[in-house]
């Protein structure tokens, strides 16, 4: 079986604190109103002080969300030029900037909203896992970085790997599973 | 969900992006039948639209325009057949003919056959050596043509002709561009029209309106001479014609489907014998948008005709219904234009900061037609959903700046879990304690 590499997200130990934010915009020189990662509140919304519940009862966790590398990557197949491919021996969707037209086409059709655009050009964006930085056994800039070590980057078709021993003892799942895509951020309970 | 079965053989025709979609869309539909795919060129399926861009500059290769890459069809268990030409269907019998004689028998069909340059129809046009740009063996004769060139004319002043005279004088060519009507680019009104020659002109293309082509010759340099019907002549080392294209009808035609300026298809892709589809540049297909039928060139619409193609094959029904869109590369500027905008009785601009980022809003009444925006493409994909979605727009919201198009349209729920967290267990003592025991 070839590797699937996917991130596992502690969210018992995210505190929303956007240190991933951050270094994912130092590391990939990502520009004022664009994004490759987010974090967001149990709603949604990147706000984060809005607990659910009711007085003493209230919960709150953060999501870090960025692009879940999808086995059916629904970007993959709406690009019209073969920007966005899924790497055969990772598992990692990839983007070719140069081939991007602008046409938001992977935007409409990405669940995750994990794709943003240039302002004058319109081309598309997103998270890689930090390609560049894994091809060197390196892990993901957001992953080193996080300070509650809330985020985990590997193989998960591995058994041996440190995600695959975390899905198999902690209760996970994956957003809007029920999209089909077949997400690959796996998030720990809260 | 499994469709068709597994002695069920399906016989794509056709090189471009509606092939690759159709088989992909299929694939993903399900659909567990035979697929093989016929192709006359010797390439797999690829893109054409940077024929006249990125890979004219000689900065690309082959492989870079492939729409997708080979180990795509090994996946999708496509029998791949390139260098092939279908030349009959016998719907009878139900196989697909092809020039080498072999007979591919199939259960379903699939047409996505595109088109081919218009040619151009004067005196003495057989002696002349012309080029046009529809494949991949156009654009490298072209560019071998082009190592002993100094001097281009480029006759047609549409998307083919402007995108080459952009590519070409950015390499130092010397461009004459010939355009037959009173501005460039007929379709998108001539205030575009204008801003678009203006860019052409101001990077040394020179540009000749109501230039319609009587005569052609060679030169004694081996070059060609344009003779206007007004007299003129011009002359260049190499002539480029793009004046359009006309869709690949004959097989279809000839098979006794339906055909009035392509392939009549249906919103679902089929055709006249509903074991037949057909997708992308050779169909004519309703608009239900719009209420008419429509014969596209556009990526946009082999794409997603595509893969209504596809879903069709495999036993689902995903109807073709959206605001056709198209965008062109020149310079540093990015056109995309959505809807269609013919029959448009008001027109308005929406500025930005910049001089050279705006978008026009042509509407009927009250009703959003299209939108063409230069180098803004976050109102281009707004826009798009807008038409989409049938949302109505006000021309008064359209030339308003200020106004977040984007507010009209539904925010996608970002943050779902599709089951709940289980509840967390009760905690052991108080969450805080304060001071020293």
């Amino acid at each position: 079986m070839s590797a699937q590499m996917g991130f596992v997200i502690d969210l018992k130990r995210c505190i929303g604190c956007d240190t991933c934010v951050i270094a994912c915009k130092v590391e990939h020189n990502v520009t004022t109103g664009r994004f490759r990662l987010k974090v967001l509140d149990s709603h949604g919304e990147q706000v984060f002080e809005k607990p659910v519940g009711n007085f003493p009862n209230l919960s709150q966790y953060w999501v870090p969300t960025m692009c879940h590398h999808c086995v059916e990557a629904p970007c993959a197949s709406a690009c019209p030029t073969n920007t966005l491919w899924r790497r055969d021996d990772d598992g990692i969707v990839m983007l070719d900037v140069d081939k991007c037209i602008g046409c938001q086409r992977c935007a409409e059709a990405c669940p995750y909203d994990a794709i943003s655009f240039d302002e004058v050009d319109g081309s598309a964006d997103k998270c890689s896992a930090c390609a560049h930085r894994i091809a060197g056994d390196g892990r993901p800039a957001c992953a080193v970085v996080c300070p509650t070590r809330a985020i985990h980057f590997g193989d998960v078709n591995d058994p041996e790997s440190k995600v695959s021993k975390l899905l198999a003892s902690r209760v996970h799942q994956v957003l809007a599973e029920g999209k089909g895509a077949k997400p690959q951020i796996y998030y720990l309970e809260p | 969900m499994v469709a068709g079965n597994l002695r069920e053989r399906t016989v794509v025709i056709g090189g471009g992006q509606a092939a690759g979609q159709i088989i992909e869309a299929a694939r993903k539909g399900g659909y567990v039948g035979d697929m093989s795919l016929v192709c006359d060129e010797s390439l797999l399926p690829y893109q054409r639209p940077p024929l006249s861009k990125q890979y004219l500059k000689g900065d690309r290769s082959r492989d870079w325009l492939l729409y997708r890459f080979p180990e795509f069809y090994k996946k999708c268990d496509v029998d791949v057949h390139l260098g092939r030409r279908a030349v009959e269907i016998d719907r009878n019998v139900g196989f697909v003919l092809l020039d080498d004689g072999e007979r591919l028998p199939y259960d379903k069909l699939a047409l996505a056959i595109g088109a081919r340059s218009r040619r151009i129809d004067v005196p003495s046009v057989e002696t002349v050596p012309l080029y046009y740009i529809r494949s991949l063996v156009d654009s490298e004769r072209l560019s071998a043509a082009l190592q002993n060139a100094k001097k281009i004319v480029i006759i047609g002043g549409g998307f083919i002709g402007l995108e080459t005279a952009a590519a070409l004088v950015q390499q130092d060519f010397e461009i004459v561009l010939l355009v037959s009507g009173s501005q460039v680019l007929p379709t998108v009104g001539p205030k575009i029209a204008d801003f678009l020659m203006d860019q052409h002109l101001a990077h040394g293309v020179t540009v000749v309106l109501n230039a319609n082509v009587a005569k052609l010759d060679r030169t004694t340099q081996n070059g060609v001479a344009v003779t206007l019907d007004d007299g003129r002549t011009l002359d260049g080392d190499v002539a480029i014609v793009g004046i359009g294209a006309i869709p690949n009808v004959e097989l279809a035609k000839n098979a006794g489907l339906e055909c009035d300026d392509g392939i009549l298809v249906d919103a679902l892709a089929r055709t006249s014998d509903h074991r037949i589809v057909a997708a992308g540049d050779c169909t004519n297909h309703p608009n239900l948008h719009l209420g008419l039928r429509l014969r596209l060139e556009t990526v946009h619409n082999a794409v997603e005709q595509g893969r209504t193609a596809g879903c069709t094959i495999a036993g689902l029904e995903h109807p073709y219904i959206q605001s056709p869109w198209v965008w062109s590369d020149q310079y540093n500027i990015r056109l995309q234009s959505v809807g269609v905008a013919s029959g448009y009785d008001l027109s308005v601009r929406r500025l930005s900061a910049h001089q050279d980022r705006y978008s026009e809003f042509l509407f009927r009444g009250d009703r959003l037609l299209a939108a063409i925006c230069i180098n803004q493409p976050q109102i281009f994909g707004a826009v798009r959903r807008i038409l989409n979605g049938r949302i109505p727009l006000a021309p008064s919201e359209a030339v308003d700046a200020s106004f977040d198009l984007t507010k009209l349209l539904e925010r996608a729920q970002t943050v779902v879990f599709d089951h709940p967290w289980p509840p967390r267990p009760p905690r052991r003592g108080p969450a805080l304690i304060w001071g020293f025991d």
